[in-house]
């Protein structure tokens, strides 16, 4: 197994109240999987995977990667979050290349590398660009070549689509699922959108909050993603709906 | 472009109207004030006296000394205030030393401590630039501890998702975070500096702007006396407007509008 979710609880305080985040959580996933993480919000879809990233640790349970318990954010496993935390100060190429300087590599290499992922997210033309002269879904754009240009092997994604346009959001959707045919690399991508998950992952895992839990794993076949109108997608959406009724 | 034009014409239009409207009461308490003219001279005098001064070349040898000192009060404040501001923004426990220690010696005017200078150091240049220095010092020194202690968290998770290790944390993230706050505070340092010129000039020179204020009133020119307070708010207004101009740049580039 190459990512062990293992009875992992997460127990918040809140004005001198313990908040149960997540209960007893349990999963396993295999190398080269795309994962959806759904529910409503404070289901606790995103601690969990702020707990994966290393950027929080559970209150009981544990989470191992390739065997060893993930403890702290490592350039292996990088995380696109939502919003916008692109430095001001730097241009889209520069930002891109924030993570390869912690990596050993010539200044060409990084230029490289960058005007590759640049060109992947449609923002070729914006590379001398700062952040504060460019929307809001170029930012998020930026900010996920960025993950991708440290060539992680693990991506987090924290609902990285939310700030985009439907069109915008339609395109570097594509490009995702392009890049995790590619190269295979695992992702686990939180959202709130049925239709998002089905799209992109393998395996949709439902969330349902107060506790935060696991209600139902779903796996996706590759038919569904052909179209809303195919029957293994309306299956698929008919059956996430009823989870929700049920346990929402 | 030309709509932001228009705008600075506009300004500058109403700027001008403010200081004529200022000339304007002037003369007409000048005419109807009953003061002694030799106390209080028209406007059209002042102008006079300040054009004769210029003309001589003594105002721009007292304009000159005061810039030096302080441009040198100023510069020592600014690098001293930004490096014991980012190293104690950076360290909780001084933090928690300097506030208390701020507080109580913030409140004390530059001008007090003139005395004890001029006892430690004598007469000279070294008193007006040590009372600059001071003036300039707190707000150097306090806007960059707060802008280090409340630096964007989204900044600093960039460092961690990426492993960016010290010291490039501190000069890839935390510097650069941190530079508009320090520049919106050498910039009001700027200010409160200046107005601590004259009166560090007041005592023990025998040059500067300062100087030829004492020694305009030990005169009882009057019109030396204004015709200086003209050239002081000139000069603090075009090195305000210079200060403004790179802080705006420096702004857009962070993407802060104001």
């Amino acid at each position: 197994m190459y990512i062990e979710i293992d009875g992992v609880s997460k127990q918040f305080m809140h004005n001198k109240t313990p908040i149960l985040a997540l209960q007893n959580v349990n999963l396993n996933i295999e190398k080269g999987e795309f994962i959806c993480f759904l529910g409503p919000s404070g289901c606790g879809k995103t601690t969990l995977l702020n707990m994966l990233a290393g950027y929080d640790k559970p209150t009981s349970g544990e989470i191992r990667i390739e065997g060893a318990v993930v403890d702290t954010p490592s350039i292996k496993r990088a995380t696109v979050f939502q919003g916008y935390d692109l430095l001001p100060w730097r241009t889209a190429q520069k930002n891109v290349e924030i993570g390869l300087e912690s990596l050993d590599m010539s200044k060409e290499e990084r230029k490289t590398i960058a005007d590759k992922y640049l060109d992947m997210v449609g923002l070729t033309d914006f590379a001398n660009h700062f952040p504060s002269a460019m929307s809001g879904g170029m930012r998020q754009r930026v900010s996920i070549a960025r993950v991708l240009a440290v060539n992680p092997e693990v991506i987090y994604m924290d609902e990285p689509f939310s700030a985009l346009d439907l069109i915008s959001r339609l395109a570097i959707q594509k490009s995702i699922l392009g890049l995790w045919r590619e190269s295979k690399k695992t992702i686990i991508f939180v959202t709130h959108i049925i239709d998002e998950a089905i799209l992109l992952s393998n395996r949709i895992v439902i969330f349902s909050p107060y506790p935060g839990r696991i209600v139902h794993i779903i796996d996706v076949p590759p038919n569904a993603k052909k179209g809303d109108d195919m029957p293994e997608y309306i299956k698929i959406k008919d059956e996430i709906h009823r989870v929700c009724e049920i346990s929402i | 472009m030309k709509k932001t034009v228009i705008r600075v014409i506009n300004r500058f239009m109403y700027a001008l109207g403010a200081v004529f409207i200022l000339i304007a009461i002037w003369q007409l308490v000048v005419m109807f004030g009953g003061f002694n003219p030799a106390l209080l001279p028209p406007p059209v005098y002042v102008f006079q006296t300040l054009i004769d001064m210029t003309l001589t070349g003594e105002l721009f040898v007292h304009v000159r000394i005061s810039l030096y000192r302080f441009f040198v009060g100023y510069s020592l404040a600014v690098i001293a205030g930004l490096m014991a501001g980012l190293i104690v923004g950076q360290v909780s426990f001084l933090s928690k030393l300097v506030d208390p220690l701020t507080q109580l010696l913030r409140p004390i005017a530059p001008v007090a401590w003139m005395p004890f200078i001029v006892l430690l150091f004598g007469i000279g240049d070294m008193p007006a630039i040590m009372v600059i220095f001071i003036a300039a010092f707190y707000p150097v020194l306090l806007s960059t501890i707060s802008a280090s202690k409340k630096i964007d968290k989204s900044y600093l998770r960039v460092a961690k998702t990426f492993e960016i290790k010290q010291p490039q944390v501190f000069f890839k993230i935390i510097v650069p975070a941190i530079f508009p706050s320090i520049a919106n505070g050498m910039h009001l340092a700027l200010g409160t500096a200046w107005v601590f010129l004259v009166a560090g000039e007041m005592m023990g020179v025998r040059s500067g702007l300062g100087f030829l204020i004492m020694d305009a009133r030990n005169n009882m020119q009057s019109e030396v006396l204004l015709a200086t307070i003209c050239v002081i708010a000139l000069l603090g207004l075009i090195l305000d407007k210079i200060v403004t101009f790179f802080e705006v740049r420096i702004n857009r580039h962070w993407g802060i509008q104001k």
